[in-house]
C-alpha cells in the first residue's frame, strides 16, 4: 500500500507539475463561466441551458485531461527508459499501474473540486447538481481505466484514439441496442447485444437530464450503477497488471 | 572417520555457497529465434569488484537486466543471495524524474526502500559531501543539470539503501576526468566497506584498476573469466587481453 501511494504522490506531482495542464484548466474555467453567457441566449430556458451547458464543459475537459494525460503516463516512463530506475527498486508492476492510476484519479479529483466550484458560482448551489458531478467524475476515471489499459500495448497516439472511440461506443450502447432490436438484421442484433454486454456503458452514469428535466432518481438504480462502475474499473485494472506484468523493459 | 569427512565436505560446500553472492547456471536469453545470451554461466563472490566486459551488443545489459528483474530468463537458474532491498543499480542511462528536484528524487528512492525520512536526509548529506554536490544544486529540478551530475545522483540513489550488491552499468560515462576521479575514489571506498560490486564498462583502463576478477562476454557467450591478476601476469594490459579473447 504504501509503494501504491509513493506512485501515485509522484504521478500527481508529474502532473500538477506540467505546464500544459494548467492551460487545459484555465481554458475548461473559461469555458464553465461562459455557460452563463450561453444561457442568455435562449428564451426562457436560461437557466437549464447554463446548467447544461456547464455540465458538458465539465464532462468534455474531464475527457480531454484524462485522454492527454493519461495516454502517455506509462508510454513515458518506458519511453524515457525510467523504469529501469523504478523496477530496479523493491516495487512490483502492480504497485506501479495502481499508483499511477491512482495519480491521475487524483489530479482529476482536484481539478473537478475546482471546476465544481465554478460551477455552483455560476449555476448556484443543488444537492442533485453535486450528485451529476460526482458521476461525472466516476466516468472519468472510468475513461481513466480504458485509457491505461490500452496504453500498456499501444502507443500514446492509438491509445488515445482506441480510448476516444471506446468513450464514443459506451455513450451509445444502450440506443445501438435499441435500434438494433427495432430496425436491424439479426447479425447486426447480435453486434449490438455484444456492444451493449462487454463496453462500458456511459449512459449509467449520465444524471444530467434527470437534473435538468427534474427527474426524480432511482436511488437503487443508481447504487447498482456505481457498482457496475466500481466493478468494470476494477476488472480493467486488473487485465492492465496482467499485460504490464508481462512487459520486458 | 567417514562422518567427519563428509560433514567437512558439506561444511566446505555450504562455506562456498554463501561466499557467492551470485550464481548464474545455465542461464539463456531468446527473443523470438535470436539468442540474445547462451548458457551463461557465472558466479560473483561476496566483496569482490567483478566488472564484465563484452563489445557493444554483446549482452551485458541484457544479463544484468534479467538478474533485476527487468527482463524474464527463458532458461537456467538464477540465485542472488540478497533481495531487492539490498542491491542498487545504476543504469547504462541515468534518467529520472526531470520534474523533481535532486533531493525530491532521494527522498522518493529512499522511501521506495522504506527508509525513514531523517535517515534518508541524513545519507543524502553524506553522498553530497562525497560526490561534491552542493546543497544548492540538489533544490534545483533534475531537468536543469547536466549529465555528469545525472550520472552523480544516479550514484546517489543506487547507493541510498546501502546495498550489499551494487549494478554499476557504464559507470563513467558522461563524466569529466575530475568526475570520473570521484566515482573512482568511491568506488574503492565501497571496495573498502565490503560491498560487491559488478560493473559493465567499456573503460577498460578504470576496470582494470577496480576489479579483482572480470568476465568478457562476447555474442551472447561468456568467452573467459579470471582474476585480474593472472590476466595482467600473462598480458601487457587489459586492453591486449580483451582484443585477443575476441579476436580469437
Amino acid at each position: 500500500m504504501q509503494k501504491i501511494y509513493l506512485i501515485a504522490t509522484n504521478t500527481f506531482r508529474e502532473i500538477i507539475r506540467d505546464k500544459i495542464l494548467y492551460t487545459i484548466f484555465i481554458f475548461a474555467v473559461l469555458m464553465i463561466l461562459s455557460a452563463k453567457f450561453v444561457g442568455t441566449i435562449s428564451l426562457k430556458q436560461e437557466a437549464k441551458l447554463t446548467v447544461d451547458f456547464g455540465f458538458a464543459m465539465i464532462e468534455i475537459f474531464n475527457l480531454i485531461i484524462a485522454l492527454f494525460v493519461g495516454s502517455s503516463l506509462i508510454f513515458k516512463e518506458v519511453e524515457k527508459k525510467l523504469v529501469y530506475f523504478l523496477f530496479s527498486k523493491p516495487i512490483s508492476k502492480t504497485d506501479f499501474v495502481l499508483g499511477k492510476f491512482l495519480g491521475l484519479s487524483l489530479v482529476l479529483l482536484v481539478l473537478n473540486l475546482v471546476m465544481s466550484l465554478v460551477f455552483f458560482v455560476m449555476a448556484g448551489f443543488e444537492i442533485n447538481y453535486l450528485l451529476v458531478l460526482f458521476f461525472i467524475l466516476l466516468q472519468s476515471f472510468f475513461v481513466l481505466a480504458v485509457i491505461l489499459f490500452f496504453s500498456t500495448f499501444t502507443s500514446p497516439i492509438i491509445t488515445l484514439f482506441l480510448s476516444f472511440l471506446v468513450y464514443l461506443i459506451g455513450q451509445i450502447t444502450i440506443n445501438l441496442k435499441l435500434f438494433a432490436l427495432y430496425n436491424g438484421s439479426k447479425a447486426f442484433q447480435i453486434f449490438a447485444d455484444f456492444i451493449y454486454l462487454f463496453m462500458p456503458n456511459f449512459n449509467l452514469l449520465n444524471l444530467k437530464n434527470q437534473v435538468i428535466y427534474e427527474i426524480n432518481f432511482n436511488f437503487i438504480a443508481l447504487a447498482l450503477s456505481l457498482a457496475y462502475a466500481i466493478l468494470y474499473i476494477t476488472l480493467l485494472l486488473f487485465f492492465t497488471i496482467i499485460i504490464f506484468r508481462k512487459k520486458e523493459f | 572417520m567417514l562422518i567427519f569427512f563428509i560433514f567437512a565436505k558439506i561444511q566446505t560446500a555450504l562455506n562456498s555457497r554463501k561466499n557467492k553472492m551470485l550464481v548464474i547456471q545455465n542461464l539463456s536469453k531468446k527473443v523470438r529465434e535470436y539468442e540474445i545470451l547462451q548458457n551463461i554461466n557465472l558466479e560473483v563472490r561476496q566483496g569482490e569488484t567483478f566488472g564484465f566486459l563484452g563489445p557493444n551488443g554483446a549482452g551485458k545489459t541484457t544479463l544484468v537486466k534479467i538478474i533485476l528483474g527487468l527482463m524474464q530468463k527463458t532458461s537456467g537458474d538464477l540465485e542472488l543471495e540478497c533481495d531487492k532491498k539490498q542491491i542498487g543499480y545504476l543504469s547504462e542511462y541515468p534518467y529520472f524524474y526531470e520534474y523533481l528536484t535532486g533531493e525530491e528524487l532521494l527522498l522518493f528512492t529512499g522511501k521506495l526502500f522504506d527508509l525513514k525520512e531523517d535517515k534518508i536526509k541524513q545519507k543524502i548529506e553524506n553522498f553530497s559531501q562525497k560526490l561534491s554536490f552542493e546543497r544548492n544544486d540538489l533544490k534545483r529540478k533534475i531537468k536543469d543539470y547536466s549529465k555528469g551530475m545525472k550520472q552523480r545522483l544516479g550514484f546517489m540513489q543506487a547507493l541510498i539503501n546501502d546495498p550489499s550488491l551494487i549494478f554499476l552499468d557504464e559507470p563513467f560515462s558522461g563524466l569529466d576526468p575530475i568526475g570520473r576521479k570521484t566515482i573512482r575514489d568511491l568506488i574503492f571506498d565501497l571496495k573498502k566497506e565490503g560491498k560487491t560490486i559488478f560493473f559493465n564498462s567499456h573503460i577498460l583502463s578504470d576496470i582494470e584498476q577496480l576489479c579483482d576478477r572480470i568476465g568478457i562476454i562476447h555474442k551472447g557467450e561468456i568467452l573467459v573469466v579470471d582474476e585480474m591478476k593472472n590476466v595482467l601476469k600473462k598480458h601487457e594490459n587489459l586492453e591486449d587481453f580483451f582484443v585477443q579473447t575476441i579476436e580469437s
